[in-house]
């Protein structure tokens, strides 16, 4: 639809506007990475005398990569994991019919419903009773279950055409195999961008690592920017590089699938 | 015709499984969907459910997250000393507040920007683009950078103010009256590309036949909108109503505990935050799991009111 | 290579008998077509035979085993699907060695029985392309090559043709009987088409609401049908069925109308009808009013009314009756089918 000329000249301006507010933020934080400690609390802009000392900071300081290893880490083997159990549990709903099946599926999605907040304080008893307390299998384990997956893979596997599996059987593919050989390379795209959105979801998660991680034998990125923060860190120029290292992960994979991360994206109710 | 050269016999009559007992089970319709489903299944059990009922239970009892000590059962006292409790009091009214506030800027606002971008067809890809980001980006990030920003010593925003209006602007953080709507601007800031996205989802549905067949009437831009595209899109406003409540509740806890604390005088805290502050600062877990409850029922009304949406949803596009 | 027992096979969807008491003996290397219309159970008793669906009772034998319980992948049958089910993310080769990959075959022999199924059907060409970069011809084509690879000991065919255009369904009739023919492999192959059934087979089994309605070489089901459904099954146009009451004309109809008499309903075929001039004198005439005529150049179709229903004839293209005339038709006695109650073909 083509709007007409005043409407587009209001539209144009007032939506510049709502990226710039977007933007400048983000423009800031990594103008100001870039500026030596003397120029962090002046406003202009572009830094007069561009540094990549706070970087070097940055990388210097061990605690910082730490983090990073945990998040990759955790956030690694949790996806993995998710996407792992997410694809075995759809599969099960797409291929079979069996007693209790829209039961179950319906518990599966029900449990959508429960957000992290109304579970968290007997799990976190239950890590520290296993005393998994400030170890990775606390952020790991607990996040397995995602069922947004399952209900999106659903979709997927029951867009798959029904023939393919008979064809499989008929080929001597039993349903492991049919699932890895036959149905997953079908589907790559679709499993990309959930495993994309994710990956983006742990790596920015905050408040499970705030409970159960206490050193940094556990602590996450975003645990560690905090930290920062508590420790009265006065230099704006590395804790600035710092941020900007820690969102580069989330962007670059978004950036690897843009179109269909954002359509997983709004399927998917989470939020960032 | 040389008829004796079909494929060979290259696969030996094997009619009979040469399988184990372990690869017929997991092949056997009867038992296979339950060898896929019960990880999925356990983890659920573990982790979702048990810990759910569980919480109901530990409602009703007085314990201080100590090994050592016993839980006692407590019956509803917990719920009569939240009731009774100022925070209570104070997160409830803020927790009211977050959400009436976040209707106009996060469910309303984006609905102009995403009809404009919608119009715009493919050129309007790289603004969609654009306002997602935020979406990317942790709200710890968010967080740190603007207490950075709004800093009253020497922060950017309080500096540029200063400098170009000659306005004195105040820690915005301290102040009782403005330490909520920073927090409510920053969640705005970080969801708003993404309520635009969902809005735009619900566009792409809208036919442009019907569109360019009000064109035809005579129909200008604003007749258009108010008689087309907003009818058509009042379930994705729905959606996004219900998502926006719930997210609102769930992910301010991120800059809350970062920027405030639930202060300045408890005026940013919501449920969510002062269950937190009650299970695992204060360690009282029978008040943190009587307020978990009290969320859970604020949040089933919400679901409830969701499902019949959604339901209306289905309607609607049929 | 073997034969194929269906015994008393029977397969129920909740309430609903979708195949009843199903028997039947196919020999080692024979083409059989289940025919019927759609919901008549032919699928559900191909499924069954391929393990992709357990029957409710019965049993299943390949080769003279008893394969009722075994699972489809270890059954050695191969299957070719009415959407061809190809994979969509491998290449034809791929597709066709995919079966012999699972079976852990050394790779030479994979390539070579893989290179000689492609060249039975003409694909040496494709190998290296995905199925959707192929026409509807072509995909059909790699599917029955799929089945041939791996040697199987039977081929089902699930509607196999009827994706194609009506050109190259013809085409690809005479190729799958050929191919059938020179590797000799027991098939069951399943259509609603009487005209793939017809051309096909050795033999038909005519098929409706999940019974079997009759067995025979085609040309003996269309010669003498057993019962009403077959008779007007098969056949195209369908048979003229009408009631012995009818007035069935003057000629030397002693004898005929004696028989006819006894037999609940009647049947003609169109094309055992003759148009008459005013003097022939047939076994059984039928007068009626020319409502209309489809000229189809080698044969022409007659709409006749008579007694309140359509009859239809179908003649040589060389007549062209007027529409709107009073005609005659008749027939000879040999070639009227009779049929008791319930149905039945009433022989003598």
């Amino acid at each position: 639809m083509v709007l007409s000329r005043s409407w587009q000249v209001v539209g144009h301006t007032v939506i510049l506007l709502l990226c710039l507010a977007v933007l400048m933020p983000m423009a800031i934080v990594v103008a100001t990475s870039f500026k030596p400690p003397n120029e962090v609390f002046r406003l202009q802009p572009i830094p007069a005398d561009p540094t990549l000392r706070n970087y070097q900071e940055v990388f210097a300081d061990r605690a910082f990569l730490i983090f990073l290893w945990n998040s990759a880490g955790t956030t690694v083997l949790r996806v993995g994991g998710q996407i792992f159990f997410a694809v075995l549990t759809a599969y099960a709903f797409a291929r079979w019919r069996f007693p209790g099946h829209n039961l179950i599926f319906a518990a599966v999605l029900g449990a959508m419903m429960i957000p992290h907040q109304l579970t968290m304080i007997p799990i976190y008893i239950l890590v520290a009773e296993l005393n998994w307390f400030d170890t990775w299998q606390a952020l790991i384990v607990p996040n397995l279950a995602m069922p947004f997956a399952v209900f999106l893979l659903r979709q997927h596997f029951l867009s798959f055409p029904r023939e393919l599996f008979d064809a499989a059987e008929m080929d001597g593919a039993g349903p492991w195999t049919a699932l890895w050989r036959v149905v997953l390379p079908n589907l790559k795209p679709a499993l990309a961008a959930i495993t994309i959105v994710l990956f983006i979801d742990c790596w920015n998660e905050y408040f499970w690592p705030l409970l159960v991680t206490e050193t940094e034998a556990s602590q996450t990125i975003q645990i560690g920017i905090r930290r920062y923060l508590e420790e009265d860190f006065a230099d704006f120029g590395a804790l600035m590089a710092g941020v900007t290292l820690a969102s580069l992960p989330a962007l670059a994979v978004f950036f690897m699938l843009q179109r269909r991360v954002m359509e997983t994206f709004v399927g998917s109710g989470i939020k960032g | 015709m040389t008829v004796a050269h079909a494929p060979g016999s290259l696969v030996s009559p094997a009619r009979r499984s040469r399988r184990g007992w372990w690869a017929r089970t997991a092949s056997d319709p009867r038992f296979a969907p339950w060898l896929y489903l019960a990880p999925m299944l356990l983890l659920l059990g573990v982790f979702t459910y048990w810990p759910f009922v569980h919480t109901f239970y530990l409602s009703l009892t007085e314990w201080n997250l100590n090994p050592d000590q016993p839980i006692e059962f407590a019956g509803i006292d917990n719920y009569d000393r939240l009731v009774g409790n100022t925070l209570f009091q104070a997160a409830s009214y803020n927790t009211a507040i977050y959400i009436a506030a976040s209707i106009p800027l996060k469910v309303l606002l984006p609905i102009p920007f995403a009809v404009f971008i919608w119009s715009l067809g493919r050129a309007g890809n790289l603004y969609r683009t654009i306002v997602f980001l935020p979406t990317l980006i942790s709200f710890v990030v968010v967080s740190v950078v603007f207490l950075w920003l709004l800093n009253p010593l020497g922060g950017l925003i309080p500096s540029f103010f200063q400098q170009v209006f000659g306005w004195r602007i105040g820690n915005v953080l301290k102040d009782t009256s403005t330490a909520i709507w920073v927090i409510l601007l920053l969640s705005t800031w970080k969801v708003i590309g993404f309520n635009i996205l969902i809005y735009l989802a619900g566009l792409v549905s809208i036919n442009r036949t019907y569109v360019e067949a009000m064109r035809m009437d005579g129909a200008r831009d604003w007749t258009v909108f108010r008689r087309l595209i907003w009818p058509l899109l009042t379930p994705t406003t729905f959606f996004v109503l219900i998502y926006t409540v719930i997210f609102t509740i769930q992910q301010v806890f991120t800059p809350i505990d970062i920027l405030t604390e639930g202060g300045p005088d408890s005026t940013t805290t919501n449920l969510f935050y002062m269950v937190y502050q009650y299970t695992f600062i204060t360690f009282d877990v029978g008040l943190g799991a009587a307020g978990t409850v009290v969320l859970f029922l604020f949040l089933l009304a919400i679901t409830l009111l969701k499902v019949r949406v959604l339901d209306r949803r289905v309607n609607y596009q049929q | 290579m073997a034969s194929v027992s269906f015994r008393g096979v029977n397969k129920r969807f909740g309430t609903v008998a979708a195949v009843r008491d199903f028997s039947l003996e196919i020999a080692d290397g024979e083409f059989v077509v289940l025919v019927g219309p759609s919901g008549c159970g032919k699928t559900t008793s191909l499924r069954i035979l391929a393990g992709l669906e357990p029957p409710s009772g019965g049993h299943i034998l390949l080769g003279g085993e008893d394969i009722t319980g075994v699972p489809s992948m270890d059954r050695n049958i191969a299957m070719v699907f009415q959407n061809y089910a190809l994979y969509p993310h491998m290449t034809v080769r791929e597709n066709v060695s995919f079966a012999l990959q699972l079976r852990k075959l050394p790779k030479a022999e994979i390539d070579a029985a893989t290179a000689r199924a492609a060249a039975m059907l003409g694909l040496e060409d494709l190998m290296e392309r995905k199925p959707r970069q192929l026409s509807g011809g072509q995909r059909q084509r790699v599917a029955v090559c799929r089945a041939i690879v791996r040697d199987p000991e039977a081929f089902l065919f699930d509607e196999p043709l009827s994706n194609l255009d009506a050109k190259l369904r013809a085409a690809a009739r005479t190729e799958i009987r050929s191919l059938q023919q020179e590797l000799g492999v027991t098939t069951v192959y399943v259509t609603h088409d009487q005209v793939e059934a017809m051309t096909m087979a050795d033999r038909i089994v005519v098929m409706h609401d999940g019974e079997i309605q009759q067995v025979g070489r085609p040309l003996d089901v269309y010669a003498r049908p057993a019962n009403l459904f077959v008779a007007t099954f098969i056949g195209n146009p369908s048979m003229n069925l009408v009631a012995p009451t009818a007035d069935l004309g003057n000629g030397n109809a002693g004898a005929a109308s004696a028989g006819a008499q006894s037999a609940a309903m009647l049947g003609l075929r169109p094309e055992s009808l003759a148009l008459l001039g005013d003097t022939d004198a047939p076994d059984l005439t039928l007068s009626g009013t020319l409502r209309q005529v489809e000229a189809l150049g080698a044969e022409t179709v007659l709409h006749v009314d008579f007694c309140g229903q359509t009859i239809l004839a179908r003649l040589p293209g060389t007549v062209t009756p007027v529409v709107g005339r009073p005609v005659r038709l008749g027939c000879r006695y040999e070639d009227l089918h009779r049929f008791d109650d319930a149905g039945r073909r009433l022989d003598g």
